[in-house]
């Protein structure tokens, strides 16, 4: 499971520096995937697991974008309240056993892992877009990054979503 | 001291939590404000790797040879017309100890071919990574030009990889003329379209018109004089009412950079020193 974990990673990080920082629309805001597999920590996971895979991987990103400790900040931040925002959209009837749960468009339904994905996403793009925004301010440039790369990024882990429920439930049947 | 003990399990998430931002956070404005560690940058030895193999990917389908020798050409080529066009100026009129200094310094460069690895153009704090380090005899501080002109300056170097500032990020700061009519300033890049910038610190007085060419002013020992910036596109008054501030389309794409060369000056040693005499005087700037 850990193995399976630590391949997702680099599988994620090797998309986010190989193929979406080059995805610029009009010069404003990246699609910033890294986040997905910081989500996907089932809730018993350990408190201190999930916080250093999160700076692990932010500080991984950040070297090949030159934006020293903006990433490990943002997805460390996001580590510390995934466990939170995970609990608060799980149905009520699965807060029995949901020692367990791991979090996807099965367990959660897909209106409520949607909604999960949007609120995470927009926390990650508000906290990198201020931190960038501590070496060069521009109140419409810093708007437009929060939207653009707030909206690819939570469309493009819904359609990995897809992608992924469409293959699982495929193996199961 | 049970309690307290109680607390720290509980709550030792809070404690490491802490600990990881604050770490990010030194690492950020670290590098905001220093000429930090080459370690954590893509300037590093495997990521540097990792972002050659791409390019190397990439630049198979544009050709990346025959694009490689003609920007290596262009930039000779370009010094080459700087130097004769100086030549030409002072057979006009009679040369000034300055112009002979001048043309003499140029006799000075020559040029590194590099390929750029990596860039960045969507953020404030664009860099791009060369394959050119100390092993090549890079330093920091060192002009970068490419086939539509000056790229940037090194700031980083690593052992086989540099970190270049292009005129595209907030910090640079590149002193610039207009050709034929000596007016000079600073270029600066305010964000946004990676296609313009702008050029501050032209008197008012100047008659500069729209298309006029900017070119490197060779005041700093970065750059030779004569190499191309930009065309000026507007002109309007800077915020301070004092001078005028001209936009500046310029001439590299960073966008399809791939083939740069690194301006080497051979008595860059001497100009320093003499300039680090007066640094009590004036704040020196590239």
């Amino acid at each position: 499971m850990q193995l399976k974990r630590f391949l997702w990673f680099f599988v994620f990080l090797a998309i986010q520096v190989l193929v979406f920082n080059h995805v610029q629309v009009y010069g404003y805001g990246v699609p910033m995937v890294c986040i997905l597999p910081i989500l996907l920590f089932p809730l018993e996971t350990p408190r201190w697991q999930i916080l250093l895979w999160s700076f692990a991987i932010g500080l991984l990103e950040d070297i090949f974008t030159n934006t020293p400790g903006m990433s490990a900040a943002t997805l460390t931040l996001i580590g510390m309240v995934q466990p939170a925002l995970l609990r608060s959209f799980t149905p009520r009837d699965e807060e029995d056993d949901d020692a367990g749960l791991v979090p996807s468009s099965h367990t959660l339904g897909w209106a409520a892992f949607v909604r999960y994905l949007i609120v995470a996403t927009l926390l990650q793009a508000l906290c990198f877009f201020t931190l960038e925004a501590f070496s060069f301010f521009n109140i419409w440039k810093y708007l437009i990054n929060i939207l653009s790369s707030w909206a690819m990024t939570a469309i493009i882990l819904t359609a990995f979503e897809s992608i992924r429920s469409g293959t699982s439930r495929h193996t199961t049947t | 001291m049970q309690t307290l003990l109680e607390f720290i399990k509980k709550y030792y998430y809070w404690v490491l939590f802490v600990t990881l931002e604050v770490v990010s956070l030194v690492l950020l404005f670290h590098y905001n404000n220093y000429q930090a560690s080459v370690w954590y940058t893509s300037a590093n030895q495997v990521a540097g790797q990792v972002n050659s193999w791409y390019t190397e990917g990439i630049s198979y389908i544009h050709l990346k040879d025959v694009n490689a020798n003609l920007t290596q050409q262009n930039a000779f080529l370009q010094t080459e017309i700087g130097r004769l066009r100086m030549a030409l100026d002072s057979t006009k009129t009679p040369p000034t100890a300055n112009d002979l200094a001048v043309s003499a310094a140029l006799a000075g460069y020559h040029f590194i071919p590099a390929k750029v690895v990596s860039s960045s153009l969507h953020r404030d704090d664009n860099y791009i990574v060369i394959n050119r380090g100390k092993a090549d005899g890079i330093t920091t501080d060192l002009g970068v030009v490419g086939g539509g002109g000056v790229v940037g300056i090194i700031f980083l170097t690593g052992e086989h990889y540099s970190l270049v500032m292009p005129t595209i990020n907030v910090k640079s700061n590149i002193s610039c003329r207009i050709r034929h009519k000596g007016y000079f300033g600073y270029l600066q890049w305010a964000g946004g379209s990676t296609a313009s910038a702008y050029l501050s610190d032209i008197p008012r007085y100047a008659k500069v018109k729209v298309g006029d060419y900017v070119e490197t002013s060779g005041y700093s020992s970065v750059f030779p004089p004569g190499i191309f910036v930009g065309k000026v596109k507007g002109v309007s008054n800077a915020p301070d009412g004092l001078s005028l501030q001209l936009k500046v389309n310029l001439g590299t794409d960073f966008g399809r950079l791939s083939d740069v060369s690194v301006v080497i000056n051979k008595e860059r040693p001497e100009i320093d020193s003499l300039r680090a005499h007066f640094t009590n005087f004036e704040t020196p700037s590239n």
